[in-house]
């Protein structure tokens, strides 16, 4: 799995390319935390080329969007949400915690 | 059923899904179904990873896939720890963010995406995890019963697999492979692999040109399975796509014959690879293609933003060169009437990148495409006559060059190498083209932006230059700028201005801008000169524009250098039909000056003209307001505060505007006499003398002084100072207007002209007019000076105190001082002389010669070597005193001025002095400061005088600063030493006493103001005995600190070594007697005692007996000395001398601070008052007897504190 970040004015992109499993999701969370980290806590995370995501994955969200809402800070919200793991995460209750959007740029437009 | 085991490491999960994934797709699932489980296998296997090995290395895990046409069947076996995934909490899906768990999230996928999760601990076997995904009934693949499912399921699956290959040996295996394995047997694969090269890659070929066997040749010729007619052991199938011919499969068996049945099924084989090959070979293509659309559309958004040509050029060069991997590309521009092209970038992979290369039109394949506007394309550079080969290049083996093309005009050329023969596809060909399209649209676009930028700057440049020059009414101004503002802007190297004078038939040099300009200065051209481009264009008044001028044969080399001309432009610069001056540009390179140029310079001369002529107006007109000017700028100088000197300066400059001289002069009075206080136009000593050595001369001067109108030299009139000094004839002419402020003298204004005649009514009138005002200016201007003077002296006081405070030591003050007061006050040298011990003791001198610094510097003086100091000495004030000579020798003994008034004269007719000025605060005189005063400065003397002896004054508290200083460093050096011995002392001695069972320690100290060199030490030592050791150095301070520290480490040293402390004493003694260099000696008691027994055993180095006292019977026994003091002679004689310690009895160890106490009666305080104490003494603790002592001690002092410390060690034995 591939991170990498862009800035934007108002938020940052994470696009994450590859799978995400328990081997890989430590990445993710640190991924996020250098943000959180840099006060930066408004966060799109660009899932079109994640091409899998265990529960473990889905802990990393969880963990970070728990992080970022917190004071009303900011949030996490998921763009281009590939099908398979769409129905993961609707499978495990997680779309309502998410604002999710087909596409990247109402994603940023969103913050 | 497939089985695998995979370490229990998180990295292994991607595998175990892969495994997993291939089983699913085994069943036939589809993308969905695989996905589940895919994820399942995951969470159960990072569950087995992370709980039932708890995340260490070593374990591993078995996973069997198998499937039957209903389901497909997980089983995972680990040999962790027992772990039950039932016993996870499955998670609240609804709870909100916050309050939603984080794990227990995989378990809960696991069952939502398997039909069935079972677990079963297995003790020592470990756990097995069983999951079953049941499969979709497809009621169509039901159906679809022959050929054998699994074998047509490989087909099927074996031409998806082909597409997913790019390569097409991994095609090549995926094909023998899976026909190998189906029919078991031997496979081998041909194919034209013509058909599948892709444009721009040189793979080396996979497969011969010709089919291998002669069964293939067959196949491939025909078109139909091939096979030797006997057996049909060995087929030859070939793969086609309608009517073309891709390749032949070829299969043999030769232990059993095909069936009919396996007939069909390489038919159906050799059909879905064929179809399969084709499929993929077009996606790589369509994939290609939109690489290569992707790259024209890149090159196309680089090109747009960019105007540069250059820079385009260089990004695109480079895109090409990367993205197709080609040798070389380079791009040539095309300029027009030039038969060169221009290089503008070129990319290479190695050292050809970027390096310039020239090209010719019709010179090589660039230069022949450039010429003929048509693409060229030589697939073998060695079979093509246009191909010039370079030696930067020389590894190209095609090329192609394209011609950037807008319409019909070609602009330039793309030019493509690479270092392989035939590089060029038709399809690379068709990109290239593409992108020469674009390029020369950009290329177009940038030219046309640059003409237009070309344009704008040029308007804005005359826009400019014109805004600039009619704002300039002065000419040489106005002509300067003009140069300047050209070269600028046009950036020829030379420009240069003329005017042109038609009466006088000259051109002359007046401005320019360049490395010739300076040269130039002065110049002057005939006008009817027939040679030369200048005045040919000064007098046709044509501009003559010469691109080289080899070929002109107006042109005639500049004499100046540097010798580089090769272009040329000169315009005329007309007003009104006449030439009023030319405007020259030369430039070092050929074809320098473009239509452009000579427009724009056109246009810019005419403005230059206009101002000129302008310019030429103003002047005139600008006489006439001058002198009003001048006289309102004199006037001005009334109020302005400024120096005299200044006030002169321009009186004199203002005149010099108005009335023709070549000496403009003030005179000033000083006293009676009139001196030259400032002239221009000639020497002032030669004129002042002049005035001053003929009487005539002088005459003439003192008449203006009391005239009523200023006077008019008349030809037959003695000649006057500046006629005298300057030679001039005798009818020169001069006027000189008296200096008047009301009826008061003040000086004489003159002027002359070596030339007769010059001055009259109005020069008369115009003189007193300025002498009016010059006179009240200059008043004015005295009493600002001698304000100025007053603030100078300030100013110099306050370097002089700045210089005190910044230094850091009276030497370096005075050193300062000396130097600076000559500088600041003017005085020709000083010195200061310190008085110490009542002798005059030199310390800095600055400015006397050297011989007198010989005379007043060699030594201390006492009294009488030099009566000006003794006379300083005496009367406590400043003594002047009169050099008589020159010779040095009397310098000691000058005439002193010994009253006021003598002093008073001294300092007014006194050529040369000596004054001693005393530094002195009160009535303490700490020494002299005696400064040289030269005659030549003899106007301000008394105020000289008075700023020195303020620096004397500043000297004088620097001194007694100094001595202040100096005492309270020594105060303060003796406090920090006491400090740091009292640090030293503390150090060493215990920090706590040891607690001994049966015994009882306590130890005071009480510190004196001075520290002495008391201590004491307590010590366990080996065998159940402690040292007890006390001792008292015969000095104080750091000295006697620093030799009790060296004692005590010793002690320490030698007391492991022997059981004798009369031994440990003798050698502490030999110890020190070589470290003691100041007759120091330490008096010392050890002894050590056995806890058990109380032996007590000891020796006495000639310290203050301890007291043994017996606890019932409360009588007591002194423990006198054994042996000297330490220190003091080596091989010290010692003895040990042994008692016991009974219980209840105490030992009490101390230094004479306690028995020579003082009382404030001067008693001290004695070993028997210390006796009677212990007599008496309650023995309940070793601490309540040494408190009972000190108090008695504190009592016997008062309120006197104590001279020395005050040590006491005790120990008591308690049982």
């Amino acid at each position: 799995m591939e991170i990498t970040s862009q800035k934007f004015k108002h938020c940052d992109l994470l696009f994450i390319n590859g799978k995400v499993d328990s081997f890989t999701a430590p990445d993710l969370i640190k991924a996020i935390e250098a943000l959180s980290d840099a006060k930066r806590y408004k966060i799109v995370l660009d899932l079109s080329h994640l091409e899998y995501m265990s529960s473990a994955g889905f802990r990393a969200l969880l963990l970070g969007q728990r992080n970022c809402k917190r004071y009303n800070r900011g949030e996490i919200v998921l763009a281009s949400v590939p099908k398979k793991v769409m129905d993961a995460l609707d499978l495990t209750g997680f779309t309502p915690l998410f604002k999710i959007f087909d596409d990247i740029t109402p994603a940023v437009g969103n913050f | 059923m497939r089985t695998a085991i995979f370490s229990a490491n998180l990295d292994q999960l991607e595998a175990i899904r892969d495994f997993a994934a291939r089983a699913a797709k085994d069943a036939g699932m589809d993308d969905s179904a695989i996905y589940a489980v895919e994820l399942s296998m995951d969470e159960a296997c990072t569950n087995v990873i992370e709980h039932a090995y708890e995340g260490k290395n070593g374990g591993e895990i078995e996973c069997t896939c198998d499937h039957d046409d209903k389901k497909l069947t997980i089983i995972i076996h680990d040999h962790g720890k027992s772990f039950d995934p039932e016993s996870i909490e499955l998670p609240d899906l609804d709870a909100d963010l916050d309050s939603r768990p984080v794990g227990g999230l995989g378990i809960f996928l696991m069952k939502k995406l398997m039909d069935e999760v079972r677990f079963e601990p297995l003790g020592e076997a470990g756990n097995v995890l069983t999951m079953i995904k049941r499969l979709k009934i497809n009621p169509e693949k039901e159906k679809k019963t022959s050929p054998p499912p699994s074998d047509w399921k490989q087909i099927i699956m074996l031409g998806e697999e082909i597409m997913r290959e790019t390569s097409l040996s991994a095609q090549h295996d995926l094909i023998i492979g899976t026909t190998a394995h189906i029919l078991e047997c031997q496979a081998v694969l041909w194919l034209d692999e013509r058909l599948f090269r892709l444009p721009g890659l040189n793979q080396a070929p996979l497969f011969p040109g010709q089919p291998p066997s002669a069964q293939m040749s067959k196949a491939f010729t025909t078109g139909l399975t091939s096979s030797p007619e006997e057996q049909k052991k060995l087929l030859a199938i070939p793969l086609k796509n309608g009517d073309t011919m891709m390749g032949v499969l070829q299969v043999e068996r030769p232990n059993k014959p095909f069936l009919k049945k396996e007939f069909e099924l390489l038919d159906g084989l050799a059909g879905y690879v064929s179809l399969a090959l084709v499929a993929s070979h077009r996606s790589v293509i369509e994939q290609w293609r939109i690489e290569q659309l992707t790259l024209v559309r890149r090159v196309s958004a680089q090109i747009t933003n960019v105007l540069d040509l250059d820079k385009l050029s260089k990004r695109v060069t480079k895109l090409i060169q990367r993205t197709f991997n080609y040798y070389y590309v380079a791009i040539y521009t095309l300029e027009p009437g030039l038969d060169a092209l221009n290089f503008r970038s070129s990319a290479g992979p190695e050292r050809g990148g970027g390096k310039r290369v020239k090209a010719r039109l019709g010179e090589g394949l660039v230069g022949s495409v450039a010429q003929t506007g048509e693409e060229a394309v030589t697939n073998d550079v060695g079979s093509d006559s246009r191909f010039k080969f370079i030696e930067l290049l020389s590894e190209t083996r095609s090329e192609a060059v394209l011609p950037l093309k807008i319409e019909d005009n070609t602009l330039g050329v793309l030019d493509v190498q690479s270092d392989q023969l035939e590089a060029f596809h038709p399809n690379d060909l068709l990109v290239l083209r593409a992108l020469a399209d674009t390029i020369a649209i950009a290329i177009n676009g940038a030219r046309l932006y640059g003409e237009l930028q070309k344009r704008a700057d040029h308007l804005a440049m005359v826009a400019q230059v014109s805004e600039e020059i009619t704002s300039t009414l002065d000419l040489d101004e106005l002509l300067n700028k003009v140069a300047v503002l050209i070269q600028k802007h046009l950036k020829f190297p030379y420009v240069h201005l003329y005017t042109v004078h038609p009466i006088r038939r000259q051109i002359i040099y007046e401005a320019g801008s360049g490395e010739r300009s300076s040269s130039l200065k002065g110049s002057v051209i005939d006008l009817d000169n027939d040679e030369g481009i200048i005045s040919w264009v000064a007098r046709n008044g044509k501009t003559m524009l010469v691109n080289d001028v080899t070929k002109e044969p107006r042109y005639h080399s500049s004499p100046l250098p540097p010798e580089d001309t090769l272009a040329e432009m000169t315009i005329p610069l007309v007003f009104d039909i006449q030439v009023t001056g030319v405007l020259d540009l030369q430039s070092n390179h050929l074809n320098a000056f473009s239509d452009d140029d000579r427009f724009l310079c056109e246009a810019l001369a005419d403005n230059v003209a206009v101002a000129i002529h302008n310019a030429e107006l103003f002047r005139t007109e600008q006489w006439r307001r001058q002198v009003a000017d001048s006289l309102r700028e004199v006037a001005g100088l009334i109020s302005a505060d400024v120096g005299l000197e200044d006030v002169l300066d321009s009186i004199l400059r203002e005149l010099e505007r108005n009335l023709p001289c070549d000496v403009a002069a003030v005179w000033l009075l000083d006293g009676d006499n009139l001196y030259l206080a400032q002239a221009h136009g000639a020497d002032i000593m030669e004129v002042d003398s002049a005035a001053h050595r003929w009487p005539e001369a002088y005459a003439f001067l003192s008449s203006a002084l009391t005239s009523e109108q200023p006077i008019i030299r008349k030809p037959d009139d003695p000649i006057g100072p500046t006629g005298t000094a300057l030679g001039y004839s005798a009818d020169y002419s001069s006027i000189a207007a008296g200096l008047r402020a009301g009826d008061r003298p003040l000086g004489v204004l003159t002027l002359s002209h070596h030339t007769a005649g010059r001055y009259g009514h109005e020069a008369q009138a115009m003189a007193a007019t300025f002498a009016n005002h010059a006179a009240v200016a200059i008043e004015n201007a005295r009493l600002y000076d001698s304000a100025q003077e007053q603030a100078y002296a300030s100013a110099a006081l306050l370097q002089v105190a700045q210089a005190v405070a910044n230094s850091n030591n009276l030497d370096e003050t005075i050193s300062g001082i000396v130097r600076i007061t000559p500088i600041l006050v003017g005085v020709k040298a000083c010195a200061v002389y310190l008085l110490e011990a009542e002798r005059f003791h030199p310390t800095h001198s600055y400015g006397f010669s050297d011989a007198a610094q010989a005379i007043l510097w060699n030594r201390d003086f006492k009294h009488g070597d030099f009566p000006l100091l003794d006379s300083v000495h005496e009367n406590t004030q400043m003594v002047v005193g009169l050099l008589p000579s020159e010779i040095s020798e009397d310098w000691l003994d000058p005439e002193l001025a010994r009253t006021e008034q003598e002093t008073f004269y001294a300092l007014q007719t006194g050529d040369h002095l000596l004054i001693g000025f005393p530094l002195m605060i009160k009535n303490d005189l700490f020494g002299v400061m005696l400064v040289e005063e030269d005659s030549d400065a003899r106007r301000f003397r008394q105020k000289r005088v008075d700023i020195v002896s303020s620096i004397a004054q500043q000297v004088a508290f620097s001194i007694q600063n100094e001595h202040l200083q100096r005492e309270m460093v020594i105060r303060e050096r003796l406090e920090h030493e006491v400090h740091l011995a009292r640090q030293i002392q503390k150090t060493f001695l215990p920090e706590h006493l040891p607690e001994i069972n049966g015994w009882n320690l306590a130890a005071t100290w009480i510190t004196a103001r001075q520290v002495g060199g008391d201590f004491y030490d307590v010590f366990e030592l080996p065998g159940g005995r402690l040292g007890l050791f006390i001792a008292d150095v015969s000095d104080k301070g750091i000295p006697a600190a620093l030799f009790m520290a060296l004692t005590r480490t010793l002690v320490r040293a030698v007391v492991f070594d022997t059981p004798s402390p009369a031994d440990a004493l003798r050698r502490v003694n030999d110890l020190i007697i070589p470290d003691n260099q100041q007759d120091m000696f330490v008096s010392a008691v050890y002894g050590v005692l056995t806890l058990e027994s109380g032996v007590f055993r000891y020796a006495n180095a000639g310290h203050n007996p301890p007291i043994w006292l017996n606890g019932v019977e409360r009588t007591m026994e002194l423990l006198h000395r054994t042996g000297a003091a330490l220190g003091i002679i080596e091989d010290v004689p010692m003895e040990d001398r042994t008692i016991t310690l009974a219980p209840d009895d105490f030992l009490l160890l101390y230094t004479d601070g306690v028995t020579e106490a003082f009382s404030p009666e001067d008693e001290t305080y004695g070993e028997d008052r210390l006796k009677q104490v212990l007599e008496s003494v309650e023995m309940t603790s070793a601490r309540g007897v040494l408190d009972a002592l000190e108090a008695s001690v504190r009592e016997f002092m008062g309120h006197h504190p104590p001279d020395d410390d005050l040590t006491m060690l005790g120990i008591k034995r308690t049982i």
